[in-house]
């Protein structure tokens, strides 16, 4: 007879500290009375951080939905 | 002459019933005690046989007494027949065993479901992240295109940031 491994369901959660949504603070101002003189480097600096920031958000707040569904809903307004 | 040798046999038996008597109880005694015998060997093995085998489940096939609680609080002696306490170990251990299977494929299947659900959630999530972030690329390339040549960049540029980050306007 085979030996049949018994399974049980493991509730592990990860500490809240961790399972927080990912954090969207406020961006750039976007008044019409902004000008602002930026060298190409630092602007493609800038969007390079603001592409890494966008993708470490959704997949910081996808991670969070993995173990708890419906934790941080994909477009979930960011706290402040 | 085979009739005389019948009526000879004939009268020997009839002088000589008693010693036939005897030997014909005689075999029959002898017969019976082979029988016994073997009946015996057979019992003592089986009663062995029960006994690894109530052995081997924790439980001793021999009948016994055990303290139970009856349902009114009281402490009651329970007697066992042979065998008794062994049987029920034994169908115990079977209703066990088939249980815990049944448990643990149900367990399996819904874990197996969950897990479906959970990737195709995220496949919709990542899916959906990514088109809002090209869309927000190709904005970005635009509005960085038009400051291409002076590098001044007005809110046009700032709001594409802003959307290529996923963040609202500052309000100042």
């Amino acid at each position: 007879m085979k030996p049949v491994p018994v399974a049980v369901p493991v509730k592990d959660p990860a500490p809240a500290e961790l399972t927080r949504c990912a954090e969207r603070p406020q961006g750039l101002p976007e008044s019409k009375a902004m000008l602002a003189q930026i060298p190409t480097p630092v602007r493609a600096a800038i969007i390079r951080i603001a592409r890494a920031f966008a993708a470490n958000a959704a997949q910081l707040d996808r991670l969070i939905d993995w173990g708890a569904p419906g934790t941080c809903p994909a477009g979930k307004a960011p706290a402040k | 002459m085979i009739k005389t040798a019948l009526t000879a046999i004939a009268r020997w038996i009839a002088s000589e019933t008693g010693w036939l008597v005897l030997l014909a109880v005689a075999g029959v005694g002898a017969w019976l005690y082979v029988q016994f015998a073997q009946v015996r060997a057979d019992r003592d093995n089986a009663i062995h046989v029960a006994d690894v085998i109530c052995a081997g489940v924790g439980t001793g096939f021999a009948p016994s007494v055990s303290q139970e609680t009856s349902t009114n609080g009281k402490i009651v002696l329970v007697a066992h027949a042979r065998g008794v306490l062994c049987q029920r170990k034994v169908a115990d251990l079977a209703d066990f065993k088939a249980r815990t299977d049944e448990a643990t494929a149900a367990l399996l299947a819904q874990a197996l479901k969950e897990h479906d659900a959970r990737q195709n959630k995220d496949s919709a999530a990542a899916r959906a992240a990514a088109d809002a972030a090209r869309a927000a690329a190709e904005r970005m390339e635009i509005a960085d295109a038009k400051a291409d040549r002076t590098n001044i960049v007005d809110h046009e540029w700032f709001a594409a940031v802003n959307g290529v980050a996923g963040l609202r306007a500052s309000d100042r």
